[in-house]
């Protein structure tokens, strides 16, 4: 698999890995079946300001990647900029994806989501979002 | 009757006077020969379709230019492999050396048997991390190796072979192939067994499935 330079220094290097103890929204999405998990940690202020964000992931060297990517694109913004980030600006961030990774920047999209959805619940916001699938399946028999 | 027998080349003896094929077929990469070279043995008698139609090389079963370079080279490198047989002795013990060593890393498994097993393949499979990152932290460790892992094939399909083997789907993508030859040297076995544990330890410390295993176990 050839990468960009931007994705192998953000697999070797990544950025926010770890956990938060007391995190405010945890979103964890994807199987182990089909080789990618991935666990977003958000820390959140009463102004809805994400002022901490830390990942876990189970994959290859894109979903780490992408998973590092998006907790930095998110870090210091508000939860309402968080779900607007797409994987799209993922993929562009990290200077490109191979065709068949792309399904890893959709995964951290949705854990992005996942993770702010669970933050919603928490303080009994309705959840009026919707979270795309990334169809993770596709290609892998049961 | 046909027979694929690019694994058994220089692992084997192969006698086609003994060997009850009709047609064999080899590949010269696994013996350090040049790739893009292959050999196809018909027995006299068994007739095949052409493949390319045209020109009178290869008996008229593949026309085109032959490319000599390539013949010469797979020809010697069959000589070489055919007379290292009795040698694999030495093979086996580095193999044997990194199983010992990989399969001492907590959650490792040997994917296939012990002893029945060709001289220079190394499978082993980790749990909670997946294949493909594992190869990247080796390749820029500069060692060549392959995985099971769905993510590093362009299909996104774990290895066909690990699952037929019983290898669930989420062990599968876990796993590492190494293969070793006469040119293997010890210093490179060592190097292999200091270079992938930290490896191993530093991907399942990002994992999420680890995490959980850490948390079961205090």
């Amino acid at each position: 698999m050839i990468y960009s330079e931007k994705v192998m220094d953000h697999f070797t290097n990544p950025r926010n890995v770890g956990e938060i103890e007391d995190a405010d929204g945890v979103g964890m999405v994807g199987n182990a079946k089909c080789g990618d998990i991935m666990k977003i940690y958000l820390k959140i202020d009463e102004n809805d300001i994400i002022t901490d964000c830390k990942f876990k992931t189970f994959g290859c060297g894109a979903a780490i990647a992408t998973s590092s990517m998006a907790t930095e694109l998110i870090k210091g913004h508000s939860v309402e900029e968080a779900l607007k980030l797409t994987n799209s600006a993922v993929v562009e961030a990290l200077e490109g994806l191979p065709p068949v990774k792309v399904h890893c920047s959709v995964l951290a999209e949705e854990a992005v989501k996942t993770a702010v959805a669970d933050y919603y619940k928490k303080i009994g916001r309705p959840v009026d979002f919707e979270i795309e699938n990334a169809e993770h399946d596709e290609g892998v028999e049961d | 009757m046909f027979t694929d027998a690019v694994q058994a080349v220089g692992n084997v003896d192969i006698d086609l006077s003994e060997l009850k094929v009709d047609m064999l077929a080899l590949s010269g990469h696994k013996i350090h020969a040049p790739k893009g070279i292959g050999l196809l043995f018909i027995r006299r008698g068994v007739v095949i379709q052409n493949l390319i139609d045209g020109g009178g090389q290869e008996r008229r079963k593949r026309a085109g230019t032959e490319n000599l370079p390539y013949i010469v080279g797979l020809a010697t490198a069959l000589e070489l492999a055919v007379a290292k047989i009795p040698e694999l002795d030495k093979v086996r013990e580095k193999r044997d050396r990194l199983i010992e060593a990989l399969t001492k890393i907590p959650y490792s498994k040997l994917n296939g048997h012990r002893t029945e097993r060709l001289a220079g393949n190394v499978n082993v499979g980790f749990e909670f991390i997946e294949g493909e990152s594992m190869l990247l932290w080796l390749d820029i460790a500069g060692i060549a190796a392959s995985t099971g892992s769905a993510c590093s094939s362009a299909s996104l399909e774990a290895s066909h072979v690990l699952l037929a083997c019983g290898v669930p789907h989420e062990k599968a993508h876990g796993s590492l192939r190494l293969s070793i030859s006469h040119e293997t040297t010890d210093e490179d076995v060592d190097y292999i067994i200091e270079t992938l544990p930290p490896i191993i330890e530093r991907l399942r410390n990002m994992s999420p499935l680890w995490e959980e295993i850490v948390k079961k176990e205090k």
